[in-house]
């Protein structure tokens, strides 16, 4: 017998094991399972329509999750809709203590009862993020179309934070919350908690894009970007930011190869490549998630290259363009092209403001 | 730690075998901790349920080696692993 070792890996090479380990294998390593589309909010901006149909049971969430452990998967986001309308939430929650992942909640907080953040601290869950759309109920209420659920949001903040449960402040920036950025902030640090702002938009799942008119005008995009250039505005102390490196979006034409340590479960059991990338690659109730993921179905998407983008890698800003595969085939249903909409439009109009440098 | 101590993981972590190699995951930091082979096969018994005695046992069977040499493996081994705070108290 070989003598017992124990390694830690150090951060530095945190790449090389996960490249070992599971991108060489496209072996599942971060699913983000959506365990409804009910939402008790009507956001403004929301992809979803809110209806949950066909939703998978208890024990196929069970059924599930072993299925995923017993693949190696790690990371385990758990998002809706709003989870917390889900009847058996707690059940699953009380599931996952024994079943263990690295577990991220999304949530707008409103639903949370004493009981429901007892076991979200009893999970021990990397983090808890909540959407945030405002600093005041006015404004934030506006956006969620529901009165009150800026009150509960904050209070459910409050209650976890003393709970010891790492809560994130998910800001998100729209055209009707923009003048209240710093505010937000200011609420976040208040709060006491870590705060992440975003104000992508992503085109409705049914690919309709009306709802991308809530997102921030062109003139307040570039107001953003002029403010992180020249007044060092932090739109995120989630994580460390070196020094020289932009908060903002990274660029460069964006090849994420989603489908290889990526997926995504939807609430009636369709697996997806990605969260955004509403491509159905099988569904649960058909055959186990690990034969799914075995499909060659997927392998332009997990195998893309910058020169499989013919439209795009002719453009101008390809070099500092965010575009999003998912957001691409929401719009126009073809993932490898552009996404006039929710990215060409607006990096171009940054690019014509001056924000960003095409040369 | 005596032979008739149940040594067990700390029931929070995230552990996963991969490739036949136990990977270790801490929620707080997402640290991760690999094991080796033999580290893997005792990791797996150190359930609560069996003792040193026991799991000594059980790796003689599998292992040719002599069983004073694996039990004292076993216990550096778990010493280490408490150490890194990897074992319930």
């Amino acid at each position: 017998m070989d003598t017992c070792e124990y390694k830690a890996i150090p951060q530095s090479s945190y790449e090389d094991f996960i490249k070992d380990k599971y991108w060489s294998k496209n072996r599942p390593m971060n699913i983000h399972f959506e365990l409804t589309q009910k939402c008790n909010l009507r956001c403004i901006h929301c992809l979803f329509n809110h209806e949950s149909k066909d939703e998978l049971s208890t024990q196929e969430i069970f059924t599930i999750l072993t299925q995923l452990a017993r693949l190696g998967v790690l990371n385990l986001t758990l998002s809706g809709g709003e989870i917390f309308t889900r009847k058996d939430i707690g059940e699953i929650l009380d599931f996952l203590r024994i079943q263990r992942f690295i577990v991220s909640i999304y949530t707008n907080g409103t639903l949370l009862n004493a009981s429901f953040i007892e076991k979200v601290a009893a999970l021990k869950t990397f983090d808890i993020q909540i959407s945030v759309y405002g600093a005041t109920s006015d404004v934030h209420d506006a956006i969620t179309g529901i009165p009150g659920s800026f009150q509960k949001t904050i209070k459910s903040i409050r209650k976890l934070s003393d709970a010891r449960v790492p809560v994130l402040f998910k800001g998100f920036l729209l055209e009707k919350n923009f003048q209240q950025r710093r505010q937000m902030i200011k609420l976040a640090n208040e709060l006491g908690v870590l705060y992440a702002f975003d104000f992508n938009m992503i085109p409705m799942e049914n690919g309709d894009i009306k709802n991308l008119s809530a997102g921030l005008t062109n003139v307040q995009l570039e107001k953003i970007y002029q403010e992180v250039a020249e007044e060092g505005l932090i739109l995120r102390n989630n994580v460390k930011i070196k020094s020289g490196e932009s908060q903002l979006p990274k660029g460069g034409g964006v090849i994420c190869n989603p489908g290889r340590i990526n997926g995504c479960i939807g609430s009636n059991g369709d697996v997806f490549p990605c969260p955004i990338l509403r491509l159905t690659i099988g569904n649960i109730r058909e055959k186990p998630f690990e034969e799914i993921w075995e499909t060659d179905k997927i392998d332009p998407i997990r195998y893309m290259k910058p020169s499989d983008l013919k439209e795009c890698s002719d453009c101008s800003i390809i070099s500092f363009c965010n575009r999003c595969p998912g957001v691409a085939y929401l719009e126009t249903g073809n993932y490898l092209g552009p996404a006039p909409f929710s990215v060409c439009s607006k990096y171009k109009s940054l690019v014509n403001a001056r924000m960003i440098d095409p040369s | 730690m005596d032979n008739e101590n149940k040594p067990v993981r700390r029931s929070d972590l995230v552990w996963r075998e991969i490739d036949g190699e136990v990977v270790i995951i801490s929620p707080d930091n997402k640290a991760i901790h690999t094991l080796n082979d033999a580290g893997s096969r005792i990791w797996t018994l150190i359930n609560g349920d069996s003792d040193v005695n026991t799991i000594t046992a059980i790796l003689c069977r599998e292992f040719d080696e002599k069983e004073e040499d694996i039990k004292k493996d076993i216990y550096e081994y778990l010493n280490n692993l408490k150490q890194l705070n990897l074992l319930e108290e």
